[in-house]
């Protein structure tokens, strides 16, 4: 018992499962080919940039998340860093037991593939060791209670949404389908095509809850909620969706009505992306 | 006074108290491996290989006659930072 119970055996639990978290979160585009050279056809500045805004996204989702409430900032920048570190371990050994790295690869290649793809493994490594860090016993409890005594703040679930958004537009983002489901859409679709994400928004925010809540908040009825969270959600999806767009290349001189046509379709799983987060996150 | 001293001592009550080594470990190895990636894309990023051409090799790895003709089969590599497509 005392050995089970110290505090490096449960981190080393900890890790094993952000392991599976990264695979998990990871697989989907671990095997999809666009991604293989998304990392080195990609502008390697954007591809930097995108990388640290993963790091601060990740500290956000371990300060945010509800992932060890008690922690200090300090403590979010080091599951941060391990989640990272996770992510690209998982994501080098699973490519390569795909057969997809070579030894004489060049080195920027070889990074960059790994790079992106640890992207989403990292998250799915930093979700899993949400799960993982809260202690068995009676910890349920003790979270519900310091959820109701500390609801999570306005800008908190913002960030929630922001991540979500990320989360899933990302996953869709790399495939060629993306740019053939923009071509094929008149510009009726992509009028309705906002619409639809805006109603889905406000129907998933009001059926899954808000972050870190059961319910909505006193006095927040239908209206409120829509200025409230899915407008801004909404935004928040379009904004998530056009730097994922930029970052991969594929917003780069376009006609504007060509990029607002991707925007809306990428927009539509970012809202639904927001919208979840709460379960998801 | 001294609750508030427990409190700081012992951050919540299924917090830990103390980091745990192996913690100190996995976020350093995390750190160095994103560092190491940073560098390799940041130093790519530096050396601009847009004014670069792609360079393809091409080798034949093996030739096999079938009935009516031959089967070569060849293996294409870049050798540069600038992406090929379309080879």
């Amino acid at each position: 018992m005392i050995t089970l119970s110290s505090p490096n055996s449960e981190y080393a639990i900890g890790l094993a499962r952000a392991f599976g978290g990264a695979i998990i979160f990871g697989l989907p585009l671990l095997m999809t080919m666009e991604m293989w050279s998304l990392g080195f056809t990609a502008q390697p500045a954007r591809l930097n940039l995108f990388l640290i805004s993963n790091l601060v996204v990740l500290v956000g989702l371990s300060r945010f998340g509800g992932f060890e409430r008690t922690s200090s900032f300090s403590q979010d920048v080091l599951d941060a860093l391990a989640a990272s570190g996770v992510g690209v371990i998982a994501s080098a050994a699973v490519l390569g037991l795909f057969g997809l790295l070579d030894a004489d690869m060049p080195a920027g290649q070889f990074v960059g593939m790994v790079a992106i793809q640890s992207v989403p493994a990292s998250f799915g490594a930093m979700l899993a060791r949400r799960q993982l860090s809260a202690k068995d016993s009676g910890d349920a409890t003790c979270e519900k209670n310091s959820r109701s005594a500390h609801p999570a703040s306005y800008g908190s679930q913002l960030f929630l949404m922001m991540a979500g958004a990320l989360f899933l537009a990302f996953n869709v983002a790399p495939t060629e389908e993306m740019v053939l489901i923009g071509l094929k859409m008149t510009p009726w679709h992509s009028v309705a095509g906002v619409f639809a994400s805006l109603a889905i928004l406000h129907a998933l925010v009001f059926a899954v809850g808000f972050a870190g809540q059961e319910r909505a908040p006193e006095g927040y009825g239908v209206g409120r909620t829509f200025v409230a969270y899915t407008i801004p959600g909404y935004g928040i999806a379009l904004l998530v969706s056009f730097y994922v767009l930029w970052t991969f290349g594929r917003a780069d001189g376009g006609e504007i009505s060509v990029v607002a046509g991707a925007l809306i379709v990428l927009g539509f799983p970012a809202s639904v992306g927001a919208a979840i987060a709460r379960l998801v996150i | 006074m001294t609750e508030v001293g427990m409190a700081k001592a012992k951050p919540g009550e299924n917090g830990k108290a103390k980091t745990p080594l192996l913690e100190w470990i996995a976020a350093g190895v995390g750190l160095l491996l994103t560092l190491a990636m940073l560098a390799v894309i940041g130093r790519e990023a530096w050396m601009n290989r847009s004014d670069q051409a792609p360079s393809i090799s091409v080798a034949v790895t093996g030739i096999t006659p079938t009935s009516p003709n031959y089967v070569v089969a060849f293996e294409a590599r870049n050798m540069t930072g600038a992406p090929a497509a379309a080879v």
